[in-house]
């Protein structure tokens, strides 16, 4: 039985479709997978029960029969953070260790979902750090590497963690900065015994929003396009140009949304005769008739919101790549990314692991 | 004050030219032309003679007192000739010569050290970069346009200049008079102020005009229009609406109140009559300027064919006019002396043959009427008509009993003589009814504006100094922007009910606190990130038992901290749920210009959707609050319909006064929204159930 910890250098790094993907493998692969989360940190209510939305994601994903208690046993809510302060929470451990036995029994791989560093939960008496050692798991190490590979994080981790630190997977990678990572920064963890097990690109449907979770995150409103709420967004694109050069940047993207002031019917007009998701109208403000038959001839969700351009963007700028991945067809898409960059060999290897053959 | 400018005793152009094309000849000629009484020295260091008069090196070699300089050599001799405007003993100049603030920053400096040397010396500018000024009565025309407009009783101020070229050059067509015209350019030291001020005690003024592409110091302007519209008719066209300073506004309120908003606001509190058109404003003018104010809104119209006359009654309705109705004895005789398919009600349709004879009889009929107040005379030019003889009858009974007479001589070729008779005779024509009918509108508001009693203020016992300490306290620990917690505070401290509320850290102390404050209640997320708590899922309502308390503090906490990981949350707020009564907002955005702009609406969609809104200038007289709650199209749903209760409008009309207050005695605040005040049936008050306020930076 082999305890794997997936850890990450930072929050929302993608541990959770890396869980998912790594889970899903290692059942193909023929190995009986349980999951823990040990600190839920998105609390959830599913019927009666204060739960995490991670582990009800991956509970489906991977087909899991453990109730949710067990798979996350640690939920941090407003009441646990307030009596953590005050010196009322106590055994949390034992519960986290409970768990564990339960879930644990009979199977090969217990995938264990980390936070965003190795102290995470500490307050808690929770850290990464410490669960790696209780267990005695090995470790994977999650890194974003989308603007920059974290390289002291990574060099602490592996302080902490020793051997027991199997290796690292770079996440959401430019295209344009895997040669550089591939010549310069592999090497130089390799010469540190930090085995890479993985470089996942940076894939613009994978980083991209649905326009039902566009719309809920600028608790806007469907002027029209409710029904193609699952069309994905990968590109936003602000609409304060005039309506020539929008034209100009707007026919040479697909899959985007524009966000312009709703007193912009030559910018809007614009958006709907290019390729584009959905259009966020700001301020309020309604478009005309013309507009909204436009878009409905286009098939182009529209929604408005209350907000000015500005904050909108701004909210959309927040909420970007901190997404969970919850379609079907980013899924699947992740778990083969993951299935073709990462090196298994060399995972299975390091984790001791032994093929077994898919019964 | 002013005088000097106006009517001097004596005139210097510094730059004076004998070359055709130049400014400094169409000045001199224009000076001359114009049969100025006074003295002209013309200074030209080139030239002993221009113009037939005697010409001077500089000012100082003139030995006579001089009044007023006009000033037309390049920028940057103007501090020197300020120096010797000193020696001279000259107060007041004009200067026409562009190249200053508008040309950019080496233009800007001389300008900028131009006023303040000016101010030391107590010498005071018109301009620079202006076309000049012009004064009918003292025969005085200091410009370089061509053409100089006969006298008459319309002041006219203008900041763009080559408006003023076109108005001149229309006016001159249209023979309209005036008695005062004003380039302002760029108003560096003189501007509207200076000039609604000298205008109000003119007695050659009857109405004032202005277009004003900028206001700049929105509060004097306001207090000085407030004083000369009760004297005096002040019409303005404004253009260029949005400035830097009301775009920055950012709440939902703020995108709201832009800067036009304020104009409009203002104008109407300091009576000014608002011109959206260069046409209006002319339009208008001629009313004010040839016929007297109607004493009430009750129209008559009287037309020689039936769709014109409908057309006038459609638009008294429109413009919210009433159509007179006559006495018996009118209606007696209109009916004596018409045929008898004649129209003797009002409109009063005296048929396509009708002659010039007819129409003064009628007229005479009408204008008598003690039920008119004001009447439009409408003519097509049919077969049978003298159209000249009918305008010479028209104009003869017009201002009769003191009532306005205005017409509609409707065509262009066949009525041209009559209206040239009109012009002549002062009666203003129009070229259809329902210009005319809008101008009886803006003549009736304007005699209510001087009808109305001076503006009453009144003022409520407050906690002002506990306010400037919170205040303070937020403004040490770098919190300007204070969400409801801070701002039910500060308005409780100025006279607001709102809702009792407690602070719960945990589930547990949440039900503890519901026990005290009593089901059913709402609960609401506290964290200084988050301002609109409902949209993230920061509000319940109608929480009705423990159970769900415990649901909805969870709910509340977990979804905040999902939308904003990295929201500070100090708690839910347990509060106390105000049921029944309509909710509306208040809110207070700062105009760079004006100062504090008060809005109020109907919440929700009325003022998302519908921007069904109403903007009044803070300090709020009793009035204008009254009028606010009024004005908005949705003011029947507060009043009650349909056998509904009538909300408490004394207890509204309290809340906007004291709002104003608060914001009149913290200018510091930029954007303050009380929504929704929760307000409940009359005689029950009103709660303010949510409250934020921003405080100004720096
Ligand atoms: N004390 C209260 N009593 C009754 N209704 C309330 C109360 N507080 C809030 N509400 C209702 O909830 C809505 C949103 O609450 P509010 O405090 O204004 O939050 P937001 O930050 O979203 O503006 C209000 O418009 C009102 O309808
Ligand atoms: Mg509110």
């Amino acid at each position: 039985m082999l305890p794997l910890l997936i850890e990450s250098t930072e929050s929302y790094a993608g541990k959770s479709l890396m869980c998912l993907g790594l889970g899903l493998k290692f059942q193909r692969d023929g190995f009986k997978i349980a999951y823990l989360k040990p600190l839920g940190k998105s609390p959830i209510k599913v019927g009666k029960i204060i739960t995490d939305e991670d582990a009800v994601f991956i509970q489906g994903a991977l087909h899991l029969d453990e109730p949710l208690e067990q798979l996350c046993p640690v939920v941090v809510t407003q009441d646990l953070i307030i009596d953590a302060y005050d010196g009322k929470v106590r055994g949390l451990d034992k519960k986290v260790v409970d768990a564990y036995q339960k879930i644990s029994r009979g199977k090969d791989i217990i995938l264990i979902g980390g936070g965003g560093s190795l102290h995470e939960g500490t307050f808690l008496g929770l850290s990464s750090l410490r669960i790696a050692r209780d267990f005695q798991a090995k470790v994977i190490l999650l890194d974003n590497a989308e603007h920059e590979v974290n390289v002291d994080c990574i060099l602490r981790a592996k302080e902490g963690l020793r051997n027991n630190l199997i290796g690292i997977i770079l996440n959401r990678v430019p295209p344009h900065r895997i040669d550089f990572i591939r010549q310069r920064v592999i090497p130089f963890f390799q010469k540190r015994e930090i085995d890479v097990l993985g470089i996942i690109p940076l894939d613009p449907l994978l980083n991209s929003i649905s326009v039902r979770e566009l719309q809920q995150i600028l608790n806007g409103q469907f002027l029209f396009g409710e029904e193609y709420d699952t069309d994905l967004i990968e590109k936003f694109f602000v609409g304060s140009m005039n309506a020539d050069k929008a034209i100009e940047y707007f026919k040479k993207s697909k899959n985007k949304a524009v966000i312009v002031g709703g007193d912009r019917p030559d910018i809007i007009l614009a958006a709907l005769e290019t390729p584009t998701a959905c259009v966020v109208l700001t301020g309020g403000l309604y478009p005309n008739d013309i507009l909204l038959a436009k878009a409905e001839e286009m098939k182009i969700p529209m929604i408005l919101v209350k907000d000015d351009t500005y904050s909108t963007v701004q909210k959309v700028d927040k909420i970007l790549g901190r997404l969970r991945v919850k379609e079907e067809k980013k899924v699947k898409l992740g778990a083969k990314l993951i299935e073709r960059e990462i090196n298994f060999t060399l995972l299975y290897k390091k984790a001791g692991l032994k093929k077994k053959r898919k019964r | 004050m002013l005088k000097n400018f106006f009517e001097p005793k004596s005139v210097v152009v510094l730059g004076a030219s004998a070359t055709p094309g130049k400014v400094g000849y169409d000045v001199l000629k224009n000076l001359i032309k114009s049969n100025y009484r006074g003295e002209i020295f013309p200074v030209n260091p080139k030239a002993s003679e221009i113009q037939g008069l005697r010409a001077y090196p500089s000012i100082l070699d003139i030995n006579e007192d001089i009044d007023l300089l006009i000033y037309i050599i390049p920028p940057q001799f103007i501090l020197k000739t300020l120096d010797d405007c000193k020696k001279k003993n000259i107060d007041s100049i004009i200067a026409i010569s562009a190249g200053f603030k508008e040309t950019g920053s080496a233009g800007a400096k001389i300008e900028r050290e131009m006023l303040i040397k000016a101010k030391e010396m107590n010498i005071r500018i018109l301009g620079p970069n202006c076309l000049g000024l012009i004064d009918t009565s003292s025969c005085l025309n200091a410009t370089f346009a061509p053409g100089m407009p006969s006298e008459g009783n319309i002041a006219f101020f203008s900041q763009s200049g080559a408006l003023c070229i076109a108005i001149l050059d229309w006016a001159l067509g249209e023979g309209i008079g005036f008695s005062k015209f004003i380039s302002l350019g760029n108003k560096s030291d003189l501007g509207e102020i200076d000039f609604l001020k000298y205008l109000a005690d003119d007695e050659s003024t009857k109405v004032i005009l202005g277009y004003l592409e900028g206001i700049e110091d929105g509060r004097a302007f306001m207090r000085v229009a407030r004083e000369v519209s009760k004297k005096k008719p002040v019409i303005i066209t404004k253009s260029g609406g949005t400035s830097a300073g009301a775009k920055a506004a950012s709440s939902h309120t703020g995108s709201l109140a832009g800067s036009e908003k304020s104009i409009k606001a203002a104008f109407h509190q300091a009576g000014i009559i608002r011109a959206d058109t260069v046409n209006d404003l002319f339009n208008y003018a001629l009313a004010f300027a040839c016929q007297p104010i109607p004493k009430g809104s009750r129209i008559a119209i009287l037309s020689n064919s039936g769709g014109p006359g409908i057309m006038a009654a459609d638009a008294i309705e429109q413009y919210k006019l009433n159509l007179a109705s006559f006495s018996r004895e009118t209606q007696e005789q209109l009916r004596s002396s018409l045929p008898t398919i004649a129209s003797i009600y009002n409109p009063v349709d005296i048929i396509g043959d009708a002659d010039a004879d007819r129409y003064h009889k009628s007229l005479e009929l009408i204008i008598n009427d003690p039920n008119v107040d004001g009447v439009l005379v409408i003519l097509t030019p049919t077969a049978v008509i003298d159209v000249q003889g009918a305008a010479e009858k028209v104009a003869n009974l017009s201002s009769e009993n003191g009532k306005p007479v205005l017409a509609s001589f409707m065509g262009k070729v066949s009525v041209e003589k009559g209206i040239k008779v009109l012009q002549r005779k002062k009666v203003p024509n129009y070229n259809y009814p329902e210009s005319a009918i809008k101008v009886f509108r803006i003549m009736s508001d304007y005699q209510n504006w001087l009808n109305a009693p001076d503006a009453s203020y009144q003022t409520f016992k407050v906690r002002q100094k506990k306010v400037g300490t919170i205040f303070a306290k937020a403004r040490k620990n770098n919190l300007l922007k204070l969400g409801e917690q801070e701002a039910r505070e500060i308005i409780s401290c100025y006279g607001f009910k709102v809702p009792k509320s407690i602070l719960a850290l945990t589930s547990r102390e949440a039900i503890l606190a519901a026990e005290q404050i009593g089901y059913p209640l709402v609960m609401k997320i506290v964290s200084p990130d988050i301002l609109h708590k409902t949209d993230v899922g920061g509000v319940k309502v109608d929480i009705e038992n423990a159970h769900q308390v415990e649901d909805a503090f969870f709910e509340i906490t977990s979804k905040s901290r999902q939308y904003l990981t990295s929201a500070t949350i100090l708690g839910v707020s347990i509060q106390e749920m105000v049921a029944g009564g309509k909710e509306v907002i208040l809110g207070v955005s700062k105009d760079p210009q004006f100062g504090p702009l008060i809005m109020f609406g109907l919440g929700g969609i009325y003022v998302e959707v519908l921007k069904d809104v109403s903007f009044r200038i803070a300090p709020l007289s009793v009035k204008d609050a009254d009028e606010m709650i009024r004005e908005i199209h949705s003011f029947p749903l507060l009043k009650g319909v349909r056998g509904e209760q009538p909300t408490d409008l004394a207890a509204l009309k309290e809340y906007l006064l004291r709002l104003s207050q608060l914001v009149t005695d913290f200018p510091d605040i930029v954007e303050l929204d009380i929504n929704p005040l929760i307000v409940k049936a009359e005689g029950e008050g009103a709660f303010a159930a949510d409250a934020r306020i921003t405080l100004e930076e720096g």
